[in-house]
Order: C-alpha cells, then sequence, then structure tokens
C-alpha cells in the first residue's frame, strides 16, 4: 500500500489502514517520545494521544509534505503537552535520572551504538534535554524552538550550546575510556 | 571533535530512525479511541457521540464519587482506613477532583486513564496515604515487601496524581511484583526507615563520574572489592557478562562478604522484574526464570544488604549481557 493509498485508507477509516499506519510509525514515534519524557508510561501515553490526534487529523494532512515529517510533529507536540503537564514533578527527580546515569563499558563498543546515545540523551538535565532534542534531532529552527516553547530564540540557541557541550563532554569521556 | 556541529550531526543520524518497543496496549488505547470516531462519518470531528457519551459517565461516575465522598467526611461516624486515605488523598490534591474532571471535559483520550488514576487509592486499603512527595522520592529505593512497612503499591504514589507519572520507574514496576509474594523481594529485618533514608548509591557520583577523565572510574568501580567508610565489607558490581558458555564471565555474581540481609534483583530496561533473590551465592545465567535467554543488552540490578555494623548498603548498577565477541 502506497502512501496516498495508505492515508486514503485511513481517512476513510479502514481499520486495516490504521493498523497499517500505527506499525509502521509507532515504533520510531516511541523513540521520539522516549526522548522528551523520562518514563516508558509517560512515553506510551504521549504515543498514545498523539496517533489519536494523528488519525483525527490526518484529512487535513498536505501531501507535499512528508507524513513522517508531520507524524513527528505532532508526537512532539504532545509530548511537550506532557511535559508542561507535569512541569513542577518533573523537577525534583534528581534520584531517578541518577538512576539512569550512563554506564559504558569499554569493549563492547566500537562505535557508540544508538542505543547509548539515546540513554545518554534521557540522562540530560530536563532543561536543555527538550531544546537539544528539538534541534539536533527533530532539526526545528532555534526560531521555531522560540515560538514553540515561548522562550526567546537567544534562549533557545544558549541553551542548545550548553547542551552541546554536556554532550561533548560526555563523549569525551567514553572515549577516554575506552 | 573541532567540526562545526558533530554533535548534532551523530545525535541526528544515529538517533532520528531510532525505534523502541512499543507496548501492544498503545494500539488496544488507540483503536478504541479511533474506532469510536469512525462510528460517525470519517470526515466528522472525530468525536462519536458514543465517545462523548463515555465521557460523560466518567464525569458523573467521578462527581459521584466526590459527592460520596464528601458526605463521609462530614458525618461523625468514625473513618476507616480505607476513607481516611481517600479523604487525605481528596484534601491533598484538594483541586484534584475537579482538575480531573476538567481533564475529562477537555481532552477525551486522557479520560480512561484519569479515572483509572482516580480510582486506584481503593486498591490500597492498608496505606494510610503519606502525602509528602518527598517521601516518594527517598522511597525509591527499597520497602516494598518489607513487612514492617505498610505495603506500598500504586495507591501511595497515586495520593498524588503527578507523581504516579514520574516518580521514577524504578519503584513503580517493582513495587507490585514484590507486594505480590508478599515475602520475598526486597525485604530486609531492618527498619525500614533506615533503608529509606538511604539513597541510591551516592547520588552524585554517577553525574560527575561523567566528568571526569575516566582514570578512576569504570574500571575500579566494576568488579572490585568495594570498601566504604571503614565498614569493610565486599562486593562485586560487574557491568558486563558474557552467558556464552566459553567458562569465562559466563554469570553474573557479586561474591558479597561481610554483608547480611542479602538481596538482589535483576530488572530488563524497562525495569520489569526478572529475577529476584535473597541468597548471597546468588548467581543469573542470564536466563528468564523460564530458562529461556535474556536477549543481549543492559539490565539493571539492585542490591541491598547491611554491613556489619548494621548500615544499609544498596547498590543499583547497569549491567550488559554480551553473548558473543
Amino acid at each position: 500500500m502506497d502512501e496516498p493509498t495508505l492515508i486514503e485508507g485511513c481517512v476513510r477509516a479502514d481499520p486495516k489502514a490504521q493498523r497499517l499506519l500505527f506499525d509502521t510509525y509507532a515504533a520510531k514515534m516511541m523513540s521520539v517520545a522516549l526522548r522528551y519524557v523520562k518514563s516508558t508510561e509517560e512515553a506510551e501515553d504521549v504515543l498514545q494521544d498523539g496517533f489519536v490526534k494523528i488519525f483525527a487529523k490526518l484529512k487535513d494532512f498536505n501531501a507535499q509534505g512528508s507524513l513522517e515529517g508531520w507524524i513527528r510533529r505532532i508526537i512532539v507536540n504532545c509530548a511537550l503537552d506532557q511535559i508542561r503537564k507535569n512541569k513542577k514533578f518533573l523537577q525534583d527527580i534528581q534520584v531517578e535520572e541518577v538512576d539512569y546515569r550512563l554506564e559504558h563499558k569499554s569493549y563492547i563498543v566500537e562505535g557508540l551504538m544508538a542505543d547509548d546515545l539515546m540513554k545518554l540523551v534521557q540522562s540530560m538535565p530536563e532543561g536543555y534535554r527538550v531544546i537539544f532534542n528539538m534541534f539536533a534531532i527533530e532539526g526545528y529552527s532555534h526560531k521555531e524552538i522560540a515560538e514553540t516553547l515561548g522562550i526567546s530564540e537567544n534562549t533557545s540557541k544558549s541553551q542548545y550550546s550548553r547542551a552541546r557541550q554536556y554532550m561533548r563532554n560526555q563523549l569525551e569521556t567514553i572515549e577516554h575510556e575506552r | 571533535m573541532k567540526d562545526r556541529d558533530e554533535i548534532k550531526d551523530l545525535f541526528s543520524e544515529k538517533l532520528r530512525n531510532h525505534a523502541s518497543e512499543v507496548s501492544p496496549k498503545v494500539w488496544s488505547a488507540v483503536s478504541s479511541q479511533i474506532g469510536a470516531a469512525a462510528g460517525t462519518t470519517a470526515a466528522g470531528t472525530g468525536m462519536s457521540l458514543a465517545a462523548k457519551i463515555l465521557i460523560g459517565l466518567g464525569i458523573t461516575a467521578a462527581a459521584t464519587v466526590v459527592t460520596v465522598l464528601a458526605l463521609n467526611s462530614n458525618s461523625a461516624e468514625p473513618l476507616t482506613p480505607e476513607k481516611t486515605k481517600q479523604d487525605t488523598i481528596l484534601a491533598q490534591d484538594n483541586t484534584g477532583s475537579s482538575v480531573k474532571m476538567e481533564e475529562n471535559e477537555e481532552k477525551s483520550p486522557g479520560s480512561e486513564r484519569t479515572q483509572q488514576q482516580s480510582e486506584m487509592p481503593q486498591d490500597a486499603p492498608f496505606n494510610m496515604g503519606e502525602p509528602d512527595p518527598a517521601d516518594n522520592r527517598n522511597r525509591t529505593s527499597l520497602t516494598s515487601g518489607n513487612p514492617g512497612t505498610p505495603l506500598t503499591n500504586n495507591g501511595t504514589t497515586s495520593g498524588n496524581p503527578g507523581a504516579i507519572q514520574n516518580s521514577g520507574v524504578l519503584h513503580e514496576r517493582i513495587e507490585p511484583a514484590s507486594a505480590n509474594d508478599g515475602v520475598s523481594g526486597l525485604t530486609s529485618t531492618a527498619n525500614p526507615d533506615e533503608l529509606l533514608v538511604q539513597p541510591v548509591e551516592d547520588p552524585r557520583k554517577g553525574e560527575h563520574a561523567a566528568g571526569n577523565t575516566g582514570t578512576s572510574d569504570s574500571g575500579s568501580e566494576n568488579d572490585q572489592t568495594t570498601t566504604k567508610g571503614g565498614e569493610d565489607y565486599h562486593l562485586e558490581l560487574p557491568n558486563v557478562f558474557t552467558p556464552n558458555g566459553d567458562g569465562d564471565n559466563d554469570v553474573l555474581v557479586f561474591n558479597p562478604r561481610g554483608l547480611t540481609d542479602f538481596s538482589v534483583v535483576i530488572l530488563d530496561r524497562n525495569n520489569k522484574v526478572i529475577i529476584k533473590s535473597n541468597d548471597p551465592a546468588f548467581a543469573w545465567d542470564g536466563n528468564y526464570p523460564d530458562h529461556t535467554p535474556a536477549p543481549e543488552g543492559t539490565y539493571f540490578y539492585m542490591i541491598v544488604a547491611r554491613d556489619r555494623a548494621g548500615n544499609p548498603v544498596t547498590r543499583y548498577k547497569a549491567v550488559d549481557i554480551v553473548r558473543s565477541r
């Protein structure tokens, strides 16, 4: 089933098409969600809300753009909603962050594996994790980030550069230990 | 590492298409919601009459519960623990019930979940709510099956609706499991309070270890005797083992010495309990309890014990299974 057919099927609420769309993108989007929110449960909530929205809005999808990019944006927005919803709680969970600190071993990874990077992202301080995700991985511009998060463009830039510094330190540490 | 933004390139390349396992329950939740939507015309508003009715029922139910509770707490009859607890919860997230209802109204997808949360406290009659969210944090360690402690399961955390979502995957997942078998798990005969105040191993260490230049860190921490602050005990904390039958590092062992009340739990990366034991000689062969081999990857273990002086010793660490080289 090609993409237009798939979309058309979903808009018609054809269960097969819906299932296929979900199966095609759910795993990737789960990863996206996991980079933004901390727990698997939360990520599942994000995924669920996101896909419900996706199916509801699919008829408005503009076939010019990439379907995956469009889906991804919806998931990111849902993740941001989730973070906002829990803002005050997210600030006091240092203990959990510690639990997820990166452990690495000298001889397993030749190149860094995606899973390690994933963990690295998840271990990032809350403050710049979102910006790092949006800019470095989702490819938002600082302007878009600023608008989405309601912060200034400069804040976005400086937070990102801090995030990058953090990542660089982490990566250098890992390289050192190899 | 001097390029323009090699960090961005690296992460974007490696993670953009990264995929993670999706629990089947997500699809069932989604499909039930969009299934309802499909009941009307495909180009409809996205919410069918049926869905609205369901939500309406949800709100009514929530309102009823609140009303009943309010009436109960007003009457002079002696409060049962259950009631007290529910009242505590209501009082504590005073805005809680109304907020929940608002959520139900404005956001259909959430309604089901929200309600589950509000019902959960009733499942935890033993737990006389400890409203302070800080407690949740401390409890991260290991209270679960401890006979001296009230059974802490979902109820505790759901006393604080926000906390349930992010109070740590770790204890949320572990507790129900240990509570089920009631006895074993991470029990120790110790006074629970002592355990509670002990944070998971030296919180600052891990984060800053990443910053140091790696001379002292991973090598010395793993596979070595760990002595700490004069209490001498021995505990090996491997970060990798290779259950491939080559006779070398085939099992995960900790070889504790000088420790009592030893217990260990092994978790997968979703923090699901794989296996647990109170046996100091415990050795994990990398298999699930049903003897199927666990896939390669990262697992976590948590050890709780006491040293000779009776001080709690807790360790939480990642370990990788590598089966081939």
